[in-house]
């Protein structure tokens, strides 16, 4: 059938009119072979823009449909939509990018943006000429969700899900659900206590019917596809029965060994077989195979002996699952940023320099002081505490993060409130700012409070910090409000660090084949209207683990990723994109290239009869292969045929580049 | 003059193969792949056994015949001749245990003027690397000579351009080359796909090219340097120019040599954590 | 733009085409030079798309993809790496200087860098001037 196409030319509002002139494009389109109608529409992704494509196909009889507009990433989706409502195949839709690829960076030069856009025409127009139409692999979808990160971002989605009717599989790689917000004493600005609202949610979690709580454990192995996630679990021996474990601590009282009590930001110990904290979901005992006695020198096993529940078990071998899912959302949270980095501010060297969450902990009640807040040099209360912000963050040094930590500022406004209102006038607060970021609902208001409760404020980033004998510091800061400088010591100076993707968030992200974006956090499809999907179908992104945000965006954020996998399972079935090799095997020679090269098993040689001859030839898994073409570019003989990716269409667009 | 001793060895070397020959179509084998007096030859009969020769005028790649046949083969094999066979094999286009190797070590070729081939004379490989028999006495390996490659690396690209532009003027397409080629073993080659576009029917430059280039690149990691190439082309182009360049980039970018070793995965099917940058 | 030298780019959707949408995205200047070609994979190009490149007038040519290592299909650039550096090399021994064939590996996020490196590549072609060997005739589009 002879090609009938339709090329449209979208302006994108000035977007695209503003630089490449779409008259011009559209006269040079509607003289190009097979074009049989080519116009120019404001917003062709728009209903009407959209409606217009559709009654043309009908009136016209077009079978192949051209949109110059935006990258095919924005909108290839919604235009082969469009096509199928109209009893066309989606994929006899071509897509040349003449905004982001074109309009956009040549803004500068409207002529030869034209030519550009001339040019992208008439390749895409080449290539739709050998469009064929292909028909969607419908895969079934797995009612299940795997929820990566047992933090308030995976808690929330778990519990969505789980309410929805879904199985969830909560896999956390500590001892205990909670993250980081099990970690802090109020949250900001209502000033909950974070243990009060976060530990309901963690029973939630562990009593809830739909939910398996996985911790301890890791994902080892990710394979299979959006609907069909096949994932491999190892859970870590914790060497004690969590069947027989009581949680009674008489284990924890025995045991002779200390060690620092990450938890607590090692500001206080804990010992080799512990609980992280008491609130810890689940409340079993794990032992810590580094510290512990028996592991490392073969001796003690006291908790063995007085465990009444008979609970220990050093043989305990780590466990291997398998699971099916059908969709993934990954929360992996986040880790503080080494503020030893900073050296100028002797983070590790001076007792008294401490960071955002070791304040945190000192003033939670259950933390190593019991609430008291002392200096960690000689107990005293603090007589004047410095916070700085910005430590590592805004950084343009080598080892220093670009980006707004997001939650610095309100955090350093809070901890000051707090002392403040324990303190009173007993004490002096200085905040020294680069910028005062309260830009969230409630965060103005609370600015504003903490200020009259005569905080002092300081514009400027001190240089140095300097220890004095009795282990008080001082340091010097330009104040650019004042003009002034200032000199300010002080008892305790708290550094408000930046967060940074947790440790192991890359090795995930490669396992999972979903990309990270230039500070490391995991890629979102699109910044402004995907957030929480990823060039994964069916894995999905919640919380620290896509960009530093406080807890009320994280839930936020859970719920979405939440909705969007509740979405997907409930359809019950996903449509895999038919974009797939083909093998001819009437001259396959069986040689096997193909096999070597597939990097998902999804092709491999079979034994054939031809005429009373046996023959080795190629054959395709269709549901493995995921159309990436390495074997159809392996195969020398030119057998393989890569679905909607054909050679004579690339060569094609090569010709048709080469005319203008 | 050759030495009496040579002339002895040669004709102990053609006894033995007519042994071998014999006793493998009396156990059953479906044919031997031989020399007789005028060149390759196939012997299915007893009776036609003596026909099989051994000189130093047996020149021709006979591993090329082997994917056509399905029962027990017995072949014999140059040290040159046996590097193609390994890579047959480890492309699934012959099976090992089909196949009986009667392996000669060889000193060399003459041509019809006596002359040793060319590439004879810095023979790499005069043992063969795989036989289930082994005949002839071992002669000393020579290093595998690249310097007509170095040599046009050294010029600049518009000279290089002129050179391959040139020796191409003389091609006719014929695909002699293609066709004596024992790791062009595609069933329907790429260059003669109508649909794909990747070629036409013109015996223009350009097209010439294209089939030179594609068939130089295909083979890049299977090429064994037998030569058969160059002797097929009726129009004497020198074409092992280009394929030696492909052997060499190979052997420097990945440490790799076509037809030594049955256990090694060819390089452009398998990659490493380290490879080098393009 | 008929003096100016033309390169075609083969980028991978996951990758480097979005890394190029990113450069859009974000305002960043480039020479118009470059028309891309969007493939899945880098793995997908077969290494005599760059001849046929060359044979239809592009005058440079840019195989971009995901980093080794990163690729969405686990390996498919580890492929491409391999073939292109033995046709790169090939090509060069036949008359295209390698300086008008390069591989780069550009990741989503890495807009400012695809800029660069057409911004790189059309001066040092300019320098280079156009390509005169391995012309050939272009078929009319059917």
């Amino acid at each position: 059938m002879k090609p009938r196409i339709g090329v449209y030319i979208c302006h994108c509002g000035l977007n695209i009119a503003g630089s490449v002139d779409v008259k011009l494009v559209v006269e040079y389109a509607s003289r190009l072979p097979n074009v049989v109608l080519a116009k120019d529409y404001t917003y062709v992704c728009s209903d009407p823009g959209q409606l217009m494509i559709q009654e043309d196909i009908k009136r016209e009889n077009l079978n192949k449909v051209i949109v110059a507009a935006c990258s095919p990433r924005m909108h290839e989706q919604t235009f082969q939509k469009t096509l199928s409502m109209a009893g066309l195949n989606p994929y006899l839709l071509e897509v040349a990018n003449i905004r982001e690829h074109c309009s956009w960076p040549h803004e500068k030069e409207p002529e030869n943006a034209t030519e550009k856009a001339k040019g992208l025409v008439r390749m895409a127009v080449a290539r739709a000429s050998l469009l064929e139409p292909l028909e969607p692999v419908v895969v079934p979808i797995e009612k299940a969700a795997l929820v990566i990160g047992g933090g308030i971002a995976g808690i929330t989605a778990s519990l969505k899900l789980a309410d929805s009717g879904f199985k969830v599989y909560l896999v956390e790689r500590q001892p205990s659900i909670g993250g980081r917000m099990a970690q802090l004493d109020k949250t900001f600005p209502t000033l909950d206590c974070s243990a009060c609202i976060l530990t309901p949610l963690m029973v939630d979690v562990s009593r809830h019917p739909n939910i398996v709580l996985l911790t301890y454990s890791e994902v080892e192995e990710v394979s299979g596809y959006v609907g069909n996630f096949k994932v491999k679990i190892k859970g870590k021996p914790r060497y004690v029965d969590t069947e027989k474990c009581t949680g009674c601590g008489t284990c924890i009282q025995k045991c002779p060994v200390k060690v620092p009590n990450e938890f607590d930001v090692r500001l206080s110990e804990r010992k080799a077989i512990y609980l992280p904290f008491p609130q810890a979901i689940p409340l079993k005992c794990t032992i810590d195979k580094e510290y512990c006695l028996y592991f490392q020198k073969g001796v003690c096993r006291l908790c063995e002996k007085f465990c009444e529940a008979k609970a220990v078990n050093f043989d305990q071998k780590p466990l291997e699952m398998e699971i099916e899912v059908g969709t993934i959302i990954v929360a992996t949270g986040y880790d503080p940023f080494d503020a030893s980095k900073v050296r100028e501010y002797g983070y590790g060297q001076y007792r008294n320099v401490i960071t955002g969450l070791e304040f945190e902990r000192i003033t939670n009640a259950a933390g190593p002081t019991g609430g008291k807040i002392i200096r960690s040099s000689d107990s005293n209360e603090p007589k004047k505490v410095a916070f700085i912000l910005c430590v590592g963050s805004r950084e343009e040094r080598e080892g220093g993060l670009s980006y707004c930590c997001r939650i610095g500022c309100v955090a350093a406004l809070k901890h000051a409130y707090i002392l403040k209102s324990k303190f009173g006038d007993e004490v002096d607060v200085f905040i020294c700012y680069t910028d005062l970021r309260t830009f969230g609902k409630g965060h103005e208001e609370f600015y504003r409070t903490v200020r009259d409760m005569g905080v002092k404020f300081i514009h400027g980033k001190p240089s140095e910090i300097h220890e004095l004998p009795d282990k008080s510091l001082v340091f010097d800061v330009f104040d650019t409000t004042t003009n002034l400088m200032l000199r300010v010591t002080a008892d305790i100076v708290v550094l408000i660090n930046g967060i940074e993707p947790s440790y192991g968030s890359d090795d995930l992200a490669r396992l999972l084949k979903i990309p990270k974006g230039p500070e490391g956090f995991l890629m979102e499809l699109h910044p402004k209207l995907k957030p929480i999907e990823t060039a994964m179908d069916g894995i999905f992104i919640a919380g620290v683990a896509q960009g530093p945000k406080d807890i009320t965006d994280t839930v936020a954020q859970a719920g979405a990723a939440a909705a969007a996998a509740g979405a997907l399972m409930a359809r019950g079935q996903a449509e895999t994109p038919p974009i797939l090799a083909v093998v001819d095997e009437t001259t396959c020679s069986g040689c096997g290239k193909c096999v070597s090269v597939c990097g998902y098993g999804a092709i491999r040689i079979v034994e054939k009869e031809e005429r009373g001859r046996k023959r080795k030839v190629a054959e395709v898994v269709e549901a493995l292969c995921k159309g990436c073409g390495a074997c159809g570019a392996a195969c020398l003989s030119g057998c393989i045929t890569m679905r909607h990716f054909t050679d004579a269409q690339i060569i094609a667009m090569i010709n048709a580049f080469g005319l203008g | 003059m050759r030495k009496m001793s040579e002339v002895h060895e040669i004709a102990k070397i053609e006894i033995a193969i007519k042994e071998h020959a014999s006793s493998l179509l009396s156990e059953g084998a479906e044919c031997i792949i031989g020399y007789d007096k005028d060149g390759p030859c196939f012997i299915e009969d007893l009776k036609e056994v003596d026909k099989l020769v051994w000189n130093n005028h047996c020149i021709h790649n006979l591993t090329k015949y082997l994917p056509d046949f399905e029962g027990k083969v017995g072949i014999v094999v140059k040290g040159c001749d046996s590097l193609s066979l390994v890579e047959l094999i480890k492309h699934n286009q012959v099976s090992r245990d089909k196949v009986f190797i009667i392996g000669i070590s060889c000193s060399g070729i003459l041509n019809e003027k006596k002359e040793k081939y060319k590439k004879c004379k810095n023979c790499s490989h005069p043992s063969p690397v795989i036989y289930d028999v082994l005949l002839g006495e071992k002669p000393v390996p020579k290093e595998e000579d690249h310097s007509d490659v170095v040599e046009l690396e050294s010029l600049p690209h518009e000279e290089r351009f002129s050179f391959w532009e040139r020796m191409f003027s003389k091609c006719i397409k014929c695909f002699a080359c293609r066709n004596i080629c024992p790791v062009c073993f595609c069933k329907e080659c790429l260059i003669d796909r109508r649909e794909s576009k990747w070629s036409s029917k013109f015996v223009s430059t350009p097209e010439i090219l294209t089939y030179h280039v594609t068939r130089a690149f295909h083979v890049a990691d299977m090429c064994t340097a037998c030569g058969e190439c160059e002797r097929a082309c009726p129009m004497k182009i020198p074409v092992l120019k280009l394929y030696k360049k492909l052997r060499k980039d190979v052997k420097e970018l990945f440490g790799y040599e076509a037809g030594l070793n049955l256990e090694e995965t060819p390089p452009l099917i398998s990659f490493s954590e380290d490879d080098p940058e393009p | 733009m008929k003096e100016e030298p033309r390169i075609i780019g083969f980028l991978c959707n996951w990758c480097s085409y979005a890394g190029a949408d990113l450069a859009g995205i974000s305002r960043i200047k480039y020479p118009p030079n470059l028309k891309a070609i969007r493939v899945m994979c880098t793995g997908r190009l077969n290494p005599l798309f760059v001849l046929k490149s060359f044979q239809m007038g592009a005058d440079g040519v840019l195989v971009a993809g995901c980093h080794p290592g990163d690729c969405h299909y686990t390996s498919g650039n580890m492929h491409a790496r391999r073939r292109m550096a033995v046709m790169r090399r090939l090509l060069d021994y036949m008359g295209i200087d390698k300086r008008r064939f390069r591989v780069e590996w550009v990741s989503a996020s890495e807009g400012t860098k695809f800029a660069g490196v057409v911004e790189e590549m059309t001066d040092e072609l300019k320098k280079l001037g156009p390509l005169k060997a391995w012309r050939a005739k272009n078929e009319k589009n059917e």
